[in-house]
């Protein structure tokens, strides 16, 4: 055969059976790095163990609606997200994870699929419904994660995690929690119809992960079908109800107590900030049948102060640093167990703090939660927000680290003989468990609420709240270690793909500090000129008429005068706000666009027309 | 090693003797600010990230690598000046690379020269370097695979117009075939099998992963192996034409 009248040749044919081979072999051997900062496409050490024990295949859907021209940059980029980070999932599980990606346009079947699976829209600017969920299938299991906002892409790898739980598991686990004030209800939504919160942000956040029925007062028994139970703040708490822990614990139910000894939240509802301040009350002591029986005592009559891990507090006109709100590092968190080993700051709010007696309990006492070296005491009575001078002059001299979060671990027996007098407890008494358990005890209810845990910030022309610290991963990896789960307790905040201008943030920081003093000065300038003016238009009485003088119209023309160059320097005012973002936006842009184009313009007309003179 | 080092600084300073090179870079500098600050909205969805830009640069190079690589042969071919290059002592494959390194150096210039970009951001924000350096060897990658297409599509055409409308399609085509939109309609006539591994000989996928932060040996490969196939294609053609 003539080869060389083949429009190809042998060795084309073998170049190409080189580079599908090649392809295909590196495709089997490879090596991959995650070069981004915080290191966002790495799965953490609980999300590949989920991964790798599938048992069965799993498809993931997601729906995402890419098309969506109007949609925010941030949306999409949390969507493209989303799929990177499934096929990372992917990647790991060997076969038994399959991706399948549907954007959804609206009045087809895959918008009603959507809908079906339990995926839920929102309304994008154009007033069709968007989607960005997870529909988890296996067999006829299902799962789905209606809604994975972007405000809370820090908790993405978790939810996809814990989704991938519960479909292998069938169902939510059962999270029951007492609190003596108000948090929400079971059936409470995160905010009503006129966009004002009804509960709690950490109980709505709780409400994504397990299914939770919320107890108002004090539970005469404790089911078992709860997996974990949380004490939130509890007060005037009975025996009957420390009997009701107490068995619990025994039949094997997990257990988180929160308690505080004093309750920021609870003081900034009952207090007027108008009245002069009173003494604060101290808190009761709390559960103190089952703390000492397990060896623990709770100082509820004093509050840790930390000088070293002071936060700054801004209150309308100045600001301080406060040593009874603690912003504790990494430094200050177990790292060998697995709530606390991926933490990386929280912020904690007038705190009490854990003392192990020693000798009194077999149980085994681990700290997860301290404070520095430093810290000491203060007694409750001054509310150091209004006074912090007086608080801080308080502080104890004795300085020591503190225990603010700790676990009781070992086979728990009870602090009961019997059922107490009232108790109406049905399931026979136990005297001990039968293995062992674990209970959860935290000094401070504050670090959940939101003044701690969140903080505000514009998304869509709206505002929102996002995590701002652990706080909320804190409690989250607490139920996962509790709840059984305790690979999600591995599971680290993973790093933000929102990395906003700091710069221009700055910017409209100090514009507004400066705005608000310019327009604090002005408003004020206008509300007296107001009062003059309305000193000086009478009201008459009926049928009478206003009769004013030469001088008083004359001084009437004037301050109306003058009110419309104040409205006027307002808005001015406000106007440069947004100048000097924009001013800095051109500066930039003319920059990119016209001067490296504008040097190497300059360059070529330099060699060109160098090289016409030398020719010359 | 070096004739093809001389080749090399010949054919790369070569460029700059003509107003064409200066246009390219101006064109190409002004092309992706606009397209990243007007299109993209950098400014106004206040990110510190050159994402945009990386989504754009693909179809930039699309149009504007061709034109480099359409006159590395043809232009020889024309002109008659092959077969002078063809008697000199190097071998035909060193004349290959060293065109195309000098083309691919060209470009690279161009890229480099979008330092205002990167430099915009860290004074804005915090970005994340490593994303950015990667999406800066994403895209030097991505220019040699285009620019080693149009020097195949240079090769087997005299005229400078075909040469670039042919790099243009073939670039296109692989472009294509990674490209969602295609890959979803492509997925509605052809099973989920056959439309991944269509989908894995396109140049966006692999071009994405590295753009993202992720610097992965199987993304490296294709590059480098589509690269390899289209220069050795050149060659292989550069001979048939000399021995015909």
């Amino acid at each position: 055969m003539n080869f060389k009248s083949l429009p190809f040749s042998p060795r084309l044919l073998g170049l190409a059976a080189g580079f599908l081979g090649l392809t295909l072999l590196s495709n089997q051997l490879f090596y991959r790095i995650d070069m981004t900062d915080d290191k966002i496409y790495t799965l953490s050490e609980g999300s590949l163990k989920i991964v790798q024990k599938l048992e069965e295949e799993v498809t993931a859907k997601i729906y995402v609606s890419k098309s969506f021209k109007d949609l925010p940059p941030a949306f999409k980029a949390h969507g493209r997200r989303v799929e990177e980070v499934l096929r990372e999932y992917a990647h790991h599980a060997g076969g038994r994870l399959k991706i399948e990606v549907i954007d959804p346009q609206p009045d087809t079947d895959d918008e009603v699929w959507a809908r079906k699976y339990g995926v839920r829209g929102f309304p994008s600017p154009r007033g069709e419904s968007a989607y960005l969920g997870i529909v988890f299938i296996a067999g006829d299991k299902e799962h789905a994660l209606p809604f994975l906002d972007p405000r809370k892409e820090d908790l993405l790898e978790f939810e996809i995690s814990e989704g991938l739980i519960k479909l292998q598991r069938g169902g939510l686990v059962k999270l029951g929690i007492y609190s003596a004030n108000y948090i929400g209800t079971t059936d409470s939504q995160a905010v009503d119809e006129q966009g004002n919160r009804t509960e709690r942000a950490f109980l709505s956040r709780m409400k994504e992960f397990y299914q939770v029925e919320v107890f108002q007062n004090p539970p005469a028994e404790i089911s078992s079908d709860f997996k974990v139970f949380m004490v939130y703040q509890p007060k005037d708490v009975d025996e009957k109800f420390q009997y009701a822990l107490d068995q619990y614990v025994l039949r094997g139910g997990r257990l988180i107590v929160v308690l505080d000894a004093l309750s920021r939240a609870e003081v900034s509802l009952t207090s007027n900030m108008d009245a002069p301040p009173a003494p604060l009350p101290q808190a009761p002591d709390q559960l103190p049948t089952l703390l000492k029986h397990w060896g623990l005592r709770f100082h509820h009559d004093s509050i840790i102060g930390d000088p070293l891990r002071s936060t700054r507090v801004n209150m309308v006109s100045y600001a301080f640093d406060y040593p009874f709100f603690l912003t504790l590092g990494e430094e200050d968190f177990s790292r060998d167990h697995m709530i606390t080993a991926s933490l990386k700051q929280m912020q904690w709010a007038e705190s009490g703090w854990f003392e192990a007696l020693p000798g009194s309990s077999s149980l085994r006492f681990e700290s997860l939660v301290r404070s520095s070296p430093q810290a000491g005491t203060a007694p409750i009575g001054v509310d150091g927000l209004r006074d912090h001078q007086n608080l801080i002059q308080q502080l104890s001299e004795q300085r020591g680290t503190k225990d603010l979060a700790v676990t009781l671990q070992g086979r728990f027996v009870s602090a009961y003989p019997g059922p107490p007098e009232g108790s109406e407890s049905q399931a026979p008494h136990l005297s001990a468990g039968e293995g062992e358990n674990t209970v959860l005890l935290v000094a401070d209810s504050d670090f959940m609420q939101e003044a701690q845990a969140l903080e505000a910030f514009e998304y869509g022309g709206q505002m929102a709240q996002r995590p701002r610290n652990d706080n909320i991963s804190f409690i989250i990896n607490a139920l996962a270690f509790q709840g059984g789960a305790t690979e999600l307790a591995t599971i680290r905040s993973s790093g933000r793909v929102q990395r906003p201008f700091t710069r221009v943030r700055d910017l409209q920081e100090k514009a507004k500090e400066k705005w608000k003093a310019e327009e604090d000065r002005f408003a004020e300038e206008l509300r007296s000129l107001q009062t003059r003016l309305s000193e000086l238009k009478k009201v008459p009485a009926e049928g009478e008429e206003i009769v004013l003088t030469p001088e008083e119209e004359a001084e009437l023309r004037k301050y109306r005068e003058e009110e419309l160059k104040v409205r006027g320097k307002l808005r001015e005012v406000r106007r440069s706000l947004r100048e000097d973002i924009e001013a800095l936006g051109h500066r930039l842009l003319a920059l990119n666009l016209l001067f490296v184009p504008g040097c190497v313009s300059g360059l070529g007309f330099l060699v060109f027309w160098r090289r016409g003179r030398r020719t010359r | 090693m070096r004739q093809l080092h001389a080749l090399f600084k010949r054919e790369f300073f070569a460029y700059f003797r003509s107003p064409v090179a200066y246009v390219f870079i101006v064109i190409f500098l002004m092309a992706s600010a606009g397209c990243t600050f007007f299109i993209g909205e950098l400014y106004q969805a206040q990110q510190a990230s050159l994402a945009t830009f990386f989504d754009f640069l693909p179809w930039l190079y699309l149009m504007l690598v061709p034109a480099v690589g359409m006159k590395l042969w043809s232009e020889e071919r024309h002109t008659g000046t092959i077969e002078l290059l063809l008697t000199l002592p190097i071998h035909l494959f060193e004349a290959v690379l060293a065109k195309f390194f000098a083309g691919w150096a060209f470009v690279c210039l161009g890229l480099a020269l979008t330092f205002p970009l990167p430099a915009t951001i860290a004074y804005l924000g915090d970005p994340d370097w490593g994303v950015i350096a990667t999406g800066y060897l994403g895209a030097f990658l991505m220019a040699g695979a285009f620019l080693s297409l149009s020097c195949l599509a240079s090769a087997l055409t005299r005229n400078q117009v075909v040469a670039f409308v042919l790099g243009l399609m073939i670039s296109f085509l692989l472009v294509l075939v990674g490209w969602g939109y295609f890959t979803d309609i492509l997925a509605t006539v052809l099973p989920a099998q056959l439309v991944d591994l269509v989908a894995a000989l396109g140049v966006m996928p692999h071009f994405m992963t590295v753009r993202n932060g992720v610097i992965d040996t199987r993304d490296l490969s294709y590059f480098f192996i589509l690269i390899d196939l289209s220069l050795t294609l050149t060659i292989e053609v550069l001979q048939r034409k000399k021995a015909s």
